[in-house]
């Protein structure tokens, strides 16, 4: 039993790791903690419900509209919420952020009411069993999934000129712009390409959980807590804080209940900020 | 940006007037200064004087509050600070910043990046090297971890990788060791010897001055003096001017 938690909890982590890559990506070039996050992947699970569950499109159709779509909004997030107040003072960029994503989940609300809705399984089948343990096909999408996305933003980000131009942002926006870097624009793609990260854990984690307006906050802290717990600003430590998150959650729904999951996931927080304030995999700017 | 052809007899650069508001102080009042094509200029100043303002002037990250800056004859009013390295401005800042978490090849690749076209990088990285070879045994090195020395030399080289038609400078010697302070000025000799147009910032005036053609000099945001380095050298009144005169230095951080 333990075995099968654990995989199903990878599963639900590998969503949350996806979020938090997102997440730290956005903070790492432009100095932005991002409270919106949370939204960008509730904007792909509502094109998905419309799209598969209302309109009947093909799952292929669906997937490059969910991860463009917020890569849209969060490309314009840049442009019209974050462009204006790049260099105020944080707290105002902060604040900044928590009103777009009051307004976008708000606006979602408003569109699909607060209720919830399921989605149907990704794959169809019944679960597979490796070794005694019973795994859902929809688990084992999930973290191939995962896997495949990680790879390619590695060799994104080690081989194109935008990965090299997203890494020289990160690590120094003046001097990036003494290579003839354009920062503003990377800045820019950045947020695009972390809200089409989100965008695209969000249709994993549709058919796991019930999909409904109110659920970009609560994603956005197991995100952000993932994050911390990694250490703030690594990408390795944000896909393994995610993991560690998701997996902890149905092991305490389980063992303990789910009532108890937030707390838990908070007491994880804290012991990890009183003896390893750096997070896991500590990250130097 | 597609480069445009200098017209005859205009310098490469030229600063007319220029004044500058930093914090609510006047940083610049009145500096002016030219660099001609293959030329090798060095603008020297105590600390305090405005030389590194008058460089933020040049590249646009700084507001300009009077005067005007013409790079090929071309105002650059507006012109973003990225768009004028593509335009050929090639930049050595001030403490070095080179990319910590990036190999020094990585850093070198991001100095040509958006300068230099694909199939040429490799070739001038490959005199990069013989340049400062300390750089090819360092290559897959983090540049965090290299010395002072080295990242300024690391610095140097990635400005090189853009093939810059001009190169600025910002005190490339402060904070080194002195073997390694000769070592750069050595290497800026043997760049002035391949004609590179560069334009010097150094508080180091005596040496600035051996290894330049002309020079400004500056102080308390006024150019007031120019001329050829060498008759510059012989001046009385330079050698007075850099043994740091504390009390007339501008209060605000250069």
């Amino acid at each position: 039993m333990f075995f099968q938690l654990a995989t199903s909890g990878i599963a639900t982590g590998c969503a949350y790791a996806l979020i938090a890559l997102g997440f730290v990506m956005i903070w790492n070039t432009a100095s932005v903690v991002n409270f919106a996050q949370g939204e960008f992947v509730v904007i792909a699970m509502f094109v998905a419900l419309t799209c598969h569950v209302t309109l009947g499109w093909p799952l292929w159709m669906v997937l490059p509209l969910a991860v463009l779509l917020p890569a849209i909004v969060g490309y314009a997030t840049e442009r019209v919420v974050i462009r204006p107040v790049i260099g105020a003072a944080e707290m105002t960029i902060v604040t900044v952020t928590i009103g777009l994503q009051i307004v976008l989940s708000d606006a979602a609300k408003i569109i699909y009411g607060g209720q919830p809705y399921s989605f149907p399984p990704l794959i169809a089948g019944k679960p597979l069993s490796l070794a005694g343990i019973v795994v859902p096909r929809q688990s084992l999408v999930v973290i191939a999934s995962m896997i495949v996305l990680a790879i390619g933003l590695h060799f994104l980000s080690q081989k194109t000129s935008f990965g090299k131009r997203l890494r020289a942002v990160s690590q120094d926006r003046e001097t990036a712009k003494l290579m003839g870097i354009d920062v503003n624009r990377t800045i820019a793609q950045g947020f695009a390409l972390s809200a089409a990260i989100a965008g695209f854990a969000g249709v994993l984690l549709a058919p796991i959980i019930y999909v409904s307006a109110g659920l970009g906050l609560p994603l956005l802290i197991k995100s952000f807590i993932a994050a911390i717990i990694g250490g703030f600003g690594s990408y390795i430590g944000a896909l393994i804080g995610g993991l560690l998150i998701g997996v902890l959650d149905n092991l305490v729904g389980f063992y303990i209940s789910s009532h108890y999951r937030e707390v838990f996931t908070f007491l994880a927080l804290i012991l990890v900020l009183l003896f390893r304030p750096q997070g896991l995999f500590p990250h130097h700017r | 940006m597609q480069p445009e052809a200098p017209v005859a007899g205009t310098p490469l650069l030229e600063v007319r007037q220029l004044a500058v508001n930093f914090g609510g102080i006047r940083a610049l009042r009145d500096v002016h200064l030219d660099v001609r094509e293959g030329e090798f200029v060095a603008l020297i100043g105590a600390n305090g004087a405005g030389k590194t303002t008058t460089l933020k002037a040049i590249l646009n990250s700084v507001e300009i509050a009077r005067g005007e800056i013409r790079f090929r004859g071309r105002s650059t009013v507006g012109i973003a600070t990225h768009h004028l390295v593509r335009m050929g401005i090639g930049v050595v800042p001030e403490g070095r910043r080179v990319f910590p978490a990036s190999s020094v090849i990585e850093n070198l690749e991001l100095g040509a990046l958006e300068r230099t076209p694909k199939g040429e990088a490799g070739a001038i990285m490959t005199n990069v090297f013989d340049l400062f070879p300390v750089l090819k045994d360092r290559r897959t090195q983090m540049a965090g971890s290299l010395s002072g020395g080295e990242q300024q030399m690391l610095a140097m080289g990635r400005a090189l990788m853009g093939k810059p038609d001009l190169l600025l400078l910002d005190e490339p010697s402060m904070g080194l060791a002195p073997k390694f302070v000769d070592r750069i000025f050595e290497i800026l000799a043997g760049l002035r010897n391949t004609k590179t147009t560069i334009l010097l910032i150094e508080q180091n005036a005596l040496m600035s001055l051996e290894i330049a053609d002309r020079a400004f000099v500056i102080d308390q945001g006024k150019t007031i003096m120019s001329g050829k380095a060498s008759d510059l050298i012989d001046d009385p009144k330079i050698a007075g001017a850099y043994l740091g005169r504390s009390d007339e230095q501008i209060s605000h951080a250069d």
